[in-house]
């Protein structure tokens, strides 16, 4: 793999916040959650526990995933249902979001008892589709995923340790596979989790070198993992993100924490933050970084200062950016007739002085 | 915990009494799918292992007769294609496993609509199961020799109550309010069926139901569920009260949400004793044998039930359900859905790489201790 040098590893500095009206709804409690962007659609999931009293006393797990149309950064409409996991096998907890530009979308569903539950939403009648479930104790597991045109890719890690990469045909167009899943052997050993995805690349840490990220493409068309490179970091990396041309990782070195973002085609090195104390979040969305910073929600754009654009009111759930909008989910405590009330706000505010998004075009590692 | 579920599972086996338990039974429902004899043999012999004596077979009337026959009446008539399931059945004999037909499909030729679920004209459902019931009544020559399989029950319908299998299943009156007309269309099918049924084998079980689970919230358009109970009472209506009716059984899927001891959705195995209630007021003896046509825990995430268990919950759960089984009288044989897991039901026995799991094992051994009454000891 090609090696790209640390030099001229820039700081951004913060700028001064100038807030826009967020949009939000609100949910019930502070359940589980996940949200995710899917094209004009903000989608979420939520976990919750329901005691069946009716007969006998038991509890049912579930999951349950909705989309909030959006125009702009601004909800609009009602709620659209989506799919529902019940289980018995154990807790849930939401799992990673994974929407593209078209508006369909993925969920790897998480949760105690059970592998993680690969399912995609939708099919034309707006059923979804299962990918990839097998619900054998020490059977292969779904560490990362993502929509990539026609398909949904995946990595598995199997029990023996190795990995693959499958791509799944979810076209419903006439004359394409629908269900075809094929499998490729993906020469990766991820550590602790580091691995994303992205349309056309797959990123990770590997477990021999915890100190650089390796990337290697997907092309369109084709099924296995080429190519590739590998992204010195200044110390251990302790989170990785993924866009189509942006690899951003957030590394410890010594006791000192920063955030980097490597563009590509070059992968200049930019740093977005640093400090003493991690970041509670962190996002990456086509070109733009998103981090919860104390009790702020701040986006970072190429050339152009870290900036605050969300001040929170609670602690800070989840974050997502598309790169044009950042979508944050804080725990709300209210009162309300003289009760103390839990709330979760979905929160989106729009990303000020958005960068152009890349094109469709294959990413170049 | 896994331990001690499948210990749980294990004791309930060593604890289960051998006499009066219901039929243990499974159902391949992929193997319809695949026409090739040799996959047809694999799947037979795979299902044979798991010590069933009985299986339910799907019989797609829009696959055997795509075209009208001229004479549907006749198994012979060149319309029919039923090489299918004459491969299925016979190789199902070879292995000394006995099978109860239920129809599904209407071919675009037998209703108003074209769809595959549509509410079929009765006469034309009619003959249908008419000839099913000839072809396989035991004296039906084979192509190349032989007579072909004998089965134990047909049922003329699967799942009349779900939109899925049959539509409509709500009119809109000119009122604009929806109501119910799947009892009815049903009614009109079994009237039909049961007379053409018992004239191609006498000795045959018509079974009535096959009825999904679902609760009775009141129709809201054209594809509402019919809950069971509500769907049994409309029935019971349209076929005109009393205790002549034309079936000798009725037939229930039951996939809780739930443990089955504690699952309470209707129907339930703790709601079986109203289930069976409204059913014994249909029979001459008020005694409606009952047969649990599909039951299932599923072990990960599928669009269809959206509910599924661990593994070894499965395990444990299938074992109570054979074991609540034993409880309820009327209940002869219940049909553990499916074999082997595919995209769309993830509750085999077999995963989809026909490597087993746990409730393979608690099945196979429920299978060999239980005691076959009379009814159901012999082959047709």
């Amino acid at each position: 793999m090609p090696t790209i040098a640390l030099a001229g590893l820039a700081t951004i500095a913060v700028a001064v916040p100038a807030l826009a009206a967020p949009s939000e709804r609100r949910v019930r409690d502070w359940p589980r959650m996940s949200i995710g962007f899917s094209g004009d659609n903000l989608a979420y999931a939520v976990s919750t526990a329901t005691t069946i009293t009716v007969g006998g006393r038991y509890t049912i797990h579930r999951t349950d995933t909705y989309r909030l149309p959006l125009a702009a950064a601004r909800l609009t409409g009602a709620r659209i249902d989506g799919m529902v996991l019940r289980t018995s096998a154990g807790r849930t907890t939401a799992g990673p979001i994974f929407g593209d530009d078209t508006g369909r979308f993925g969920i790897m569903a998480t949760g105690q008892g059970f592998p993680p539950q690969v399912v995609f939403c939708c099919l034309a009648d707006r059923r979804d589709l299962p990918v990839e479930a097998d619900g054998r104790v020490g059977g292969s597991i779904a560490v990362a995923a993502t929509l990539d045109g026609p398909l949904l890719r995946y990595v598995l890690r199997d029990p023996d340790g190795g990995h693959r990469l499958v791509s799944y045909t979810v076209s419903e167009a006439p004359g394409q596979p629908f269900a075809q899943r094929i499998s490729r052997p993906l020469d990766a050993q991820p550590s602790g989790g580091l691995i994303a995805m992205a349309p056309g690349v797959i990123a990770w840490v590997d477990r021999r070198n915890a100190t650089e990220v390796r990337v290697a493409t997907t092309p369109s068309g084709q099924f296995d993992a080429v190519g590739g490179l590998t992204i010195p970091q200044p110390g251990t990396v302790l989170r990785l993100h993924l866009t189509r041309r942006m690899v951003v990782t957030l590394v410890r070195r010594g006791g000192v924490f920063q955030l980097i973002r490597f563009d590509g085609p070059a992968w200049t090195p930019t740093v977005v933050w640093s400090g003493a104390k991690a970041p509670a979040l962190t996002a990456a969305g086509d070109r733009t970084v998103a981090l919860v910073n104390g009790g702020f929600v701040q986006q970072q754009v190429p050339g152009r200062a870290r900036r605050t654009v969300l001040r929170l009111r609670g602690a800070a759930a989840a974050i997502a950016t598309d790169g044009r909008r950042i979508a944050a989910l804080e725990r709300l405590s209210t009162r309300r007739r003289g009760r103390a009330v839990r709330q979760s706000a979905i929160v989106v505010v729009p990303v000020v002085g958005p960068p152009g998004a890349y094109a469709t075009g294959r990413p170049l590692p | 915990m896994r331990r001690l579920v499948t210990s749980l599972a294990l004791a309930l086996v060593a604890a289960a009494p051998a006499f009066g338990a219901p039929v243990v039974a499974i159902q391949d429902d992929q193997i319809s799918n695949d026409p090739n004899a040799e996959t047809i043999a694999y799947r037979v012999a795979q299902l044979a292992s798991t010590g069933a004596k009985w299986t339910r077979v799907d019989i797609d009337w829009s696959y055997v007769a795509p075209t009208r026959p001229a004479n549907a009446d006749d198994p012979d008539d060149p319309a029919y294609d039923w090489s299918r399931y004459d491969t299925m059945l016979s190789a199902l004999r070879d292995k000394g496993v006995g099978v109860m037909i239920t129809l599904l499909g209407t071919p675009p030729w037998a209703s108003t609509t074209g769809k595959w679920n549509a509410a079929p004209r009765p006469a034309d459902g009619g003959s249908f199961a008419g000839a099913v019931a000839k072809r396989y009544s035991g004296s039906w020559p084979k192509r190349g020799g032989g007579l072909l399989p004998a089965v134990r029950s047909i049922s003329p319908r699967n799942e009349p109550n779900i939109d899925l299998m049959t539509s409509p299943q709500c009119r809109r009156l000119a009122n604009g309010r929806w109501v119910p007309a799947s009892p009815r269309a049903y009614a009109a099918l079994l009237r039909a069926a049961y007379p053409k049924i018992k004239a191609g084998n006498p000795r045959v079980i018509v079974v009535a139901g096959e009825t999904a689970a679902g609760d009775n919230g009141g129709c809201r358009n054209a594809s509402t569920t019919i809950g069971t109970f509500d769907f049994v009472k409309l029935l019971h209506t349209a076929l005109g009260g009393g205790r002549k009716m034309p079936f000798d059984a009725w037939a229930q899927h039951m996939h809780p949400v739930g443990p089955p001891d504690r699952a309470a959705f209707f129907p339930s195995w703790r709601t079986m004793p109203q289930l069976t209630a409204l059913l014994n007021r249909m029979h001459p003896k008020g005694r409606m044998p009952v047969i649990i046509s599909e039951t299932s825990y599923a072990t990960t995430y599928t669009a269809y039930h959206r509910y599924f268990v661990s593994e070894a919950q499965q395990a444990a759960y299938i074992d109570l359900t054979y074991k609540l089984a034993g409880r309820q009288p009327q209940v002869e044989v219940v049909v553990y859905f499916n074999l082997q897991d595919h995209r769309a039901w993830t509750a085999g026995l077999f995963r989809d790489d026909w490597t087993a799991k746990p409730s393979l094992q608690v099945f196979r051994r429920r299978a060999a201790a239980t005691a076959l009454t009379a009814k159901w000891a012999s082959l047709p």
